[in-house]
């Protein structure tokens, strides 16, 4: 519910989307149906509604180097967890979400919202909530938003009589503050900062690592803060072009630090046709526990990939038909790639030499590689 | 003891950056040439609207939320484990 300086009219519209996230086998498929409806009142009053089921299945790595496997399917099997090539590809799994939002737009210069969610699947069930207000200033040039949100989840593992601690509560808090200045008729530069915290079940109850030679179920610490700044510039190029930059710098106690750089563009072909593209590069550091084999056992362990010190990039396009003032149509073409970068005994790329280009090009040493399809239809009115 | 004081120091560095970034924002746009409501013509066009495709950047937001250590700033992923 970000809100931006010179943000115009919202349209009412609602938009039925089928998208699909493909790593190949035997890494992981989601295939996405989604319905988004958003209704503008007179009053600027706006009320959001969407609705998510997916479709998961394949499987992704339980963090034991595929080298040192020792168990086979049947500790996991059925929860789409098995290490890479083990050549199994479990049941599907289904995840349900729905969140509801609301705007009040209080006085001329003053909007407050509030938001609920939810998330289900067999083994994990979320609660969340926020509020926010957006405060506008200098005739709408300047624009203040302040949000919080909070989540409370249930960690309800399908291995939990193989892990009877994977069983658990989580609860995280999230706030943000930005300001939005129009700095010309068509340039926008927006600041923000934002601080989170989560404490409880804080395990991936699935991922396990490889300590003195024993494979054992993965142990974070129960709490994480976070916080971080961001940046983004919104510039109108031409009449047909314009352009978009993002930066964003997190940090936690876990010792993951990431930053994120996205460029997107957004170009008129005609009056019908519109070309949106954007091109993301993020890089983080690993966390202080995490390591792809362990000698010992420590306070903390983890080997899941995600808390690795890795490389992303993303590249995106999409086209929009507008074909009528009501009917509008979507497609996106993407691809998504992951690199260890090595430090912290990252996944290394076996000692070869290190291959120049940007990853989402050059994609030989990846540690996952995703395609993202789309196609969606929006009725506005 | 240390590495307290060192993520107090740490925090306070940062609130007080975003702090000056704020301000420095607010304060700027005092000496900015106001744009008019008759003005806007371009910024309320489909290539310069925030919301031209929200829900693209939703699901974005969750991907990345699922792959990545790192989640929050410009909206935030949520629901799910990301398990897989």
């Amino acid at each position: 519910m970000a809100a931006k300086a010179g943000e115009a009219h919202a349209q009412s519209y609602v938009k039925a989307k089928q998208l699909r996230y493909d790593e190949g086998r035997p890494g992981v498929t989601v295939d996405e149906s989604e319905l988004e409806a958003v209704i503008q009142f007179e009053d600027n009053d706006k009320l959001n509604l969407l609705l998510v089921n997916d479709v998961i299945t394949g499987a992704s790595p339980t963090g034991i180097p595929q080298s040192q496997t020792t168990t086979g399917a049947s500790s996991v099997a059925g929860v789409g967890v098995l290490a890479r090539g083990q050549g199994f590809t479990p049941s599907p799994e289904k995840r349900q979400a729905a969140t509801i939002g609301y705007s009040w737009q209080a006085t001329r210069e003053i909007a407050l919202n509030a938001m609920a969610n939810q998330s289900h699947e067999s083994d994990y069930h979320s609660d969340g909530g926020g509020v926010g207000a957006v405060l506008e200033l200098n005739k709408k040039n300047t624009t203040l938003a302040v949000n919080y949100r909070a989540a409370n989840d249930q960690v309800n593992p399908k291995n939990v009589a193989i892990h009877p601690e994977g069983k658990g509560k989580k609860q995280t808090e999230e706030g943000s503050l930005s300001v939005s200045q129009l700095v010309g008729k068509a340039a926008i530069v927006t600041l923000g900062g934002f601080y989170g915290k989560a404490k409880g079940q804080m395990n991936d109850p699935y991922k396990k690592v490889m300590a003195g030679g024993v494979e054992i179920f993965e142990k974070r610490p129960d709490r994480r803060e976070n916080f971080g700044g961001t940046a983004q510039v919104k510039l109108g190029v031409t009449d047909g072009l314009s352009m978009d930059l993002r930066y964003r710098y997190y940090t936690d106690d876990w010792k993951i630090s990431s930053q994120t750089v996205q460029l997107g563009a957004i170009m008129e072909l005609s009056e019908e046709w519109l070309v949106d593209g954007h091109f993301r590069h993020y890089t983080q550091t690993g966390a202080s526990f995490y390591k792809p084999v362990f000698a010992s056992v420590p306070d903390y362990y983890s080997s899941d990939v995600r808390l690795s010190p890795f490389v992303a990039e993303t590249l995106s396009v999409t086209g929009i038909w507008r074909q009528s003032e009501n009917w509008w149509y979507d497609a996106t073409l993407a691809k998504y790639v992951q690199v260890a970068t090595g430090g912290g005994g990252a996944p290394s790329n076996g000692g070869e030499e290190e291959e120049e280009g940007l990853p989402i090009f050059n994609d030989s040493h990846a540690m996952l590689k995703a395609y993202v399809f789309s196609v969606s239809a929006q009725y506005r009115f | 003891m240390r590495t307290i004081l060192h993520k107090q120091a740490g925090r306070a560095g940062w609130v007080l950056l975003l702090a000056l970034g704020l301000s420095a924002v607010g304060g700027c746009s005092e000496s900015l040439e106001v744009v008019q409501p008759w003005d806007r013509g371009e910024l309320a066009g489909d290539l310069m609207r925030p919301d031209l495709n929200t829900l693209e950047q939703t699901d974005w937001d969750h991907i990345y939320f699922s792959k990545e250590g790192s989640a929050g700033g410009f909206s935030t992923g949520g629901g799910g484990c990301g398990c897989n």
